[in-house]
């Protein structure tokens, strides 16, 4: 019943965080120096054949015109064509991101499957030497830009000693180890910070949590340390967790443009860079439009999950 | 006064940022040779009695570049955190003391910008504005200043709430004034820790916007541009991307552990427990 | 025996390119082993098609894609770029006015639908007229297109035009299938059914084009490939990775700094040939400063195009100060250095002109790593000649609609000219009157009448004195900037062979086979 309710309340604001959002691109992207229908008309255009070009693909129409229609396309599920290309920006996209939710979804769960373990040792052996040289790690792995890193996994492993392609996808569903073996550096680049930022907030909410009367209670009643982690502490760290997993889907989205350049990987994050640099305005507009839906969808789905395992988050 | 103390790695922060700051203001008279100065005969050279950290594929000695790189990035950050702060802490202060509906809309409009991936909203920006140092920085800017914006609104609902501002109010203080006098002091502090951990998002963004080819432009040294022309050069000469890559590293690293502990130093629940 | 080609590749370029081109390419056709039918080429390039449909892209990088699958009505000789036979087998003509093209037979289109004259027709009126055309220029002195017979066509023209035989080995010779024009419409730039030895299946953009063996082709024995992938990896270092790893077979348009890791890589072969593609900055001289000859010679003897190459070419790329590379056979060898680095001269140059202290510049150019350092060796050598040079920067698209289009911005674009077929063509586009590439459009005298008198006649020895009256002209006027012709490199595994360079620097790729 909560959860119906919010979930209706969160699909309603979802819908003007999608305008505004689409909308900003959009009102940048035009607020760009320079003509797509220059670029469009080639060696020797008459300023004819320029007009020609900018009526066929409805730039000469009036801004907030062009936006509405965009818009309204967008809705029905067109997100209409590349400029440069004339390829449907919605089959550009599918076609794309397979490859970056492949490495982003890698990366997560790398960055879990390592960063939980981590910040739970920590948490456990509060102020020890084992959490320091945690801690201490996971600092570094925060400041870590992860390009840098992506290279120097590519000197090492690809370039070295051979064992991973330094560039370049294959299809999961093709060919499923060949993909994997491909995704296996960007992956780990992207997932540096990822484990770090992971462990060190999930620690910092264990020790909290451990820390409260509840807890010291059920210790003075003499319940084993494991029993009282994995009964009562983990599971009042978990929304923490769940946040950090939707802002990790965030960040891992943005961080991608970046590797997916070092590795010539065909993704959304290469897609988005070329199109912007090369002026190609439906194709921002629609990788922006799908990021963000997955991001908006991402935190909703978290919010629902920490409203199901902590009725106090849907009652605030 | 004992919570004054500084531990040993906000410390090494402290100390390593000033030698940054020291690199910067003095890097004419510490660097040994030009950053742009270019001799075609002296090309990759490895490190080296005459170049400590070799040259680069112009001839421009690396350690030099390295030096100038660092008044640059300092410059960048400085720029991008403060477009965030001019933008983001009037707005939230606005949203967070006016309410309701603005707070409604603005909230909406921080959702809307917070759920861009910074980067791209960044590429976005710098298309607009043309590529280069202060465009791409103040794009960093504009990414970044929804985060300072739903920290200041936060806190400004805490205090807004809170019995002296009523009480403020009460003998008849203008809003003005209760934002100047009331609001903007208390929300400070998290503003100060906000601001340091987002001077290591504006490196890190300024470096890869560098990069891509977007950010600092060439002759000018940045750490993120030295990193992308090495990155053409990594089987030839690999040695030339640890420089910058861990100057960039060790100066986040520096922002964040300062940040940390000015979080741990001026947070307001533990001034409040050690005043009572 | 490929491990001969790459010594010869090497030992070619210290001899000297020209001797080069002929030797490699000749090594290249006679490959101990037999060619053999099977296998699937894996390219990589740096760019990636602007579109498919010949007459609407844009780029001179589109061409590799285009080959395979398209041909062109006439041909040319690989290494001294004359005309020879294409799709159509004879062309003549019997007055200056007049162009006869005979066709040849039994040649079918991907779709199984004729080539023929009318379908010829139809692609040359498209390319003529059509609104989304670029390439209607090429046509400016055809006034009409007959069909004379099933497979003779008959182009009338307005005026003696020399230049349109090699004009129809480019975009604009190239033939697609009327009937595929008519049911994709502008989806053409996604489909080109052409009559070429590959067919396209795939074209996924920005990663890359699959062919597969066209069956139906007309020459069964020049075609040897069951497939063919052109892959696009924007980053030559990354390309070269791809094919160091063994992901790609074959690369070109590799950097010259890639050299010392190509020669170490044991299991390539590398290629290195001239090419026509020119690294130039374009010149708008239609205003100050720019449009004093001083001013514009003062930049030419500002640059040092010797060190150039050697910090960009490793030496490999061929310095100039003319658009035509030595090899060509309309190239006036008086006109490749006319212009040696005198910082002393521009500075002298300057002062005449009126800019005692000093001359601002403003250059567009690429934001790319390699045109980077390019973009900034020019800086440091125009310092000490006194000019202050102003870069702002952009994606090789941008900066040319910043540049040539009505915005008309900067005075220079550094940017690479990738040549033509025909040197009237080269001439005409980058200086004539109110063409495209002459950023100001302004008119210089002189050149017109030179552009006319070079196609005014077919006779080769006539057109290479015009031209060089022309070359003259160009350089003593200073209206480019040329910096050097740029290296055709090309490396791929050894078990591909039949690579076969061409001086325009785009290689026919579906010609290559391979061992099992």
């Amino acid at each position: 019943m909560h959860a119906g309710r919010l979930l209706a309340m969160r699909l309603l604001q979802v819908v003007p965080i999608i305008v505004v959002a689409t909308f900003v691109v959009f009102g940048l992207l035009h607020l760009t120096p320079g003509d797509p229908a220059m670029m469009l008309a080639g060696d020797n255009p008459t300023p004819q054949h320029v007009a020609e070009i900018r009526h066929l693909y409805g730039l000469d129409r009036p801004f907030l015109d062009q936006y509405g229609l965009w818009l309204w396309h967008a809705a029905h599920g067109d997100l209409s064509q590349s400029l440069l290309t004339r390829a449907p920006v919605s089959s550009l996209i599918l076609q794309r991101l397979p490859n970056t939710l492949l490495i982003v979804a890698l990366a997560l769960v790398l960055g879990l499957g390592f960063g939980i373990p981590l910040g739970i040792a920590a948490a456990v052996r509060n102020g020890s030497a084992v959490d320091q040289a945690l801690t201490s790690a996971a600092s570094l792995g925060v400041a870590l830009p992860s390009f840098w890193l992506a290279m120097i996994l590519v000197t090492v492993f690809a370039l070295d000693l051979n064992w991973f392609p330094a560039s370049g996808a294959a299809s999961l569903l093709g060919a499923p180890l060949d993909a994997l073996r491909h995704a296996a550096l960007p992956a780990i680049a992207l997932a540096g910070s990822t484990v770090a930022e992971v462990a060190r907030q999930l620690r910092s909410a264990l020790i909290e949590v451990l820390g409260t009367q509840y807890i010291r209670t059920l210790r003075a009643k003499g319940l084993s340390p494991t029993r009282i982690l994995w009964k009562h502490g983990l599971k009042n760290v978990a929304v923490t967790l769940l946040t950090v997993t939707g802002l990790m889907v965030n960040r891992l989205l943005g961080a991608t443009v970046v590797i997916e350049a070092v590795f010539a990987i065909p993704g959304t994050g290469s897609l988005i860079s070329y199109s912007a640099i090369n002026k190609d305005f439906p194709v921002v507009q629609g990788v922006v439009f799908v990021l963000v839906i997955g991001v908006i969808l991402t935190n909703l789905l978290v919010d629902l999950v920490a409203a199901a395992l902590d009725p106090r988050v849907s009652r605030a | 006064m004992t919570r004054w103390r500084l531990p040993v790695g906000a410390m090494l922060a402290l100390l390593f940022l000033g030698f940054l700051v020291v690199l910067s203001v003095a890097a004419r008279w510490i660097a040994p040779a030009s950053p742009i100065q270019q001799n075609l005969d002296d090309m990759m050279l490895g490190p080296g009695p005459g170049h400590l950290l070799g040259t680069d594929d112009l001839g421009r000695d690396v350690l030099s570049r390295l030096i100038y790189g660092a008044p640059v990035s300092l410059y960048a950050c400085s720029l991008a955190v403060g477009v965030a702060t001019i933008l983001g802490v009037p707005f939230g202060v606005l949203i967070g003391f006016v309410g309701g509906w603005a707070d409604e809309v603005g909230s909406r409009l921080l959702d809307a910008l917070l759920s861009f991936p910074a980067i791209v909203l960044a590429i976005g920006v710098t298309g607009a504005l043309g590529i280069g140092t202060t465009n791409a920085m103040l794009a960093v800017g504009l990414v970044l200043a929804p985060v300072m914006a739903r920290v200041v609104r936060a806190q400004t609902l805490v205090v807004r709430g809170s019995l002296f501002v009523e009480a403020a109010q009460g003998f008849g203080a203008g809003p003005l004034r209760v934002i100047v006098r009331h609001i903007l002091p208390n929300a400070i502090q998290p503003v100060i820790v906000q601001i340091t951990l987002a001077l290591a998002m504006a490196l890190l963004a300024e470096a890869s916007l560098s990069f891509l080819g977007l950010g600092v432009q060439p002759p000018q040294p940045s750490w993120g541009n030295m990193l992308a022309r090495a990155y053409g050069y990594m089987e030839i000469a690999p040695e030339q991307m640890y420089p910058p890559g861990l100057a960039i590293l060790l100066t986040a690293l520096s922002f964040n552990a300062l940040g940390e502990w000015l979080r741990v130093v001026l947070d307001p629940t533990m001034r409040k427990r050690g005043k009572s | 025996m490929s491990q001969d080609a790459q010594g010869l590749g090497r030992r070619g370029v210290l001899a000297g390119a020209g001797a080069l081109l002929s030797a490699t390419a000749a090594r290249a056709q006679a490959p101990a082993p037999q060619p053999r039918r099977g296998g699937t080429l894996r390219v990589c390039t740096y760019a990636a098609p602007s579109t498919l449909d010949p007459i609407t892209g844009r780029n001179g990088t589109d061409h590799v894609f285009l080959y395979p699958a398209v041909e062109t009505l006439i041909d040319f000789e690989p290494t001294s770029m004359l005309a020879r036979p294409g799709l159509a087998k004879a062309w003549s003509f019997p007055d200056p006015k007049t162009f006869v093209l005979d066709l040849r037979e039994g040649v079918l289109f991907h779709d199984s639908t004729p080539f023929d004259a009318a379908a010829v027709k139809i692609n040359l009126e498209r390319a003529a007229g059509d609104a989304r055309s670029n390439v209607r220029t090429d046509f400016d002195s055809v006034r009409s297109v007959e069909v004379t017979g099933p497979s003779q066509v008959t182009l009338r023209l307005s005026r003696p035009d020399s230049a349109l035989p090699l004009s129809l080995s480019d975009r604009a010779g190239m033939i697609i299938s009327p009937k595929a024009i008519k049911e994709l419409g502008v989806q053409t730039d996604r489909q080109p059914v052409g009559t070429g030895a590959m067919r396209v299946v795939t074209y996924t953009d920005n990663d890359r084009v699959v062919y597969v063996r066209n069956d139906k082709y007309w020459q069964p024995d020049q075609s040897y490939l069951d497939g063919m992938e052109i892959r696009t990896i924007a980053d030559t270092a990354t390309s070269l990775r791809s094919v160091m790893a063994g992901e790609n077979d074959f690369a070109f348009e590799l950097s010259p700094e890639q050299k010392p890791l190509l020669d170490r890589a044991r299991n390539l072969t590398t290629v290195v040939t001239p090419s026509f593609r020119l690294h130039t900055v374009y010149l708008n001289y239609s205003r100050k400063p720019l449009n004093d000859q001083r001013v514009r010679q003062a930049l030419n003897y500002a640059i040092d195009r010797n060190a150039l190459n050697k910090a960009v070419g490793l030496g490999l790329n061929q310095a100039t100060t003319t658009e035509l590379p030595k090899e060509h056979w309309a190239c006036d060898p008086t006109t490749v250095s006319g212009y040696t680095y005198d910082p002393a001269k521009a500075k002298a140059l300057l002062a005449e002109a009126g800019y005692a202290d000093g001359c601002d510049i403003n250059f567009i150019g690429w934001t790319e790593q390699r045109w980077q350092k390019v973009q900034e060796i020019l800086m440091e050598q125009m310092k000490p000649a006194g000019f202050r040079l102003h870069l702002s920067l952009g994606s090789p698209g941008d900066t040319a609609t910043r540049f040539f289009g009505p915005g008309k911005e900067g005075d220079g674009r550094v940017a690479v000219w990738s040549g033509r077929p025909d040197p009237s063509q080269i001439y005409r586009q980058l200086f004539g009157k109110g063409s495209y590439y002459n950023a100001g459009s302004g008119e210089t005298p002189g050149v017109e009448a030179l552009l006319t008198a070079s196609v005014g006649t077919t006779d080769v020895e006539a057109r290479k004195a015009e031209l060089s009256k022309l070359q003259h002209l160009v350089l003593e006027q200073g209206l480019m900037l040329p910096m050097m012709f740029e290296a055709e490199i090309v490396a791929f595994h050894k078990n591909v062979h039949g690579y076969q360079p061409n001086l325009l620097g785009k290689p026919k790729l579906h010609t290559m086979w391979m061992d099992a």
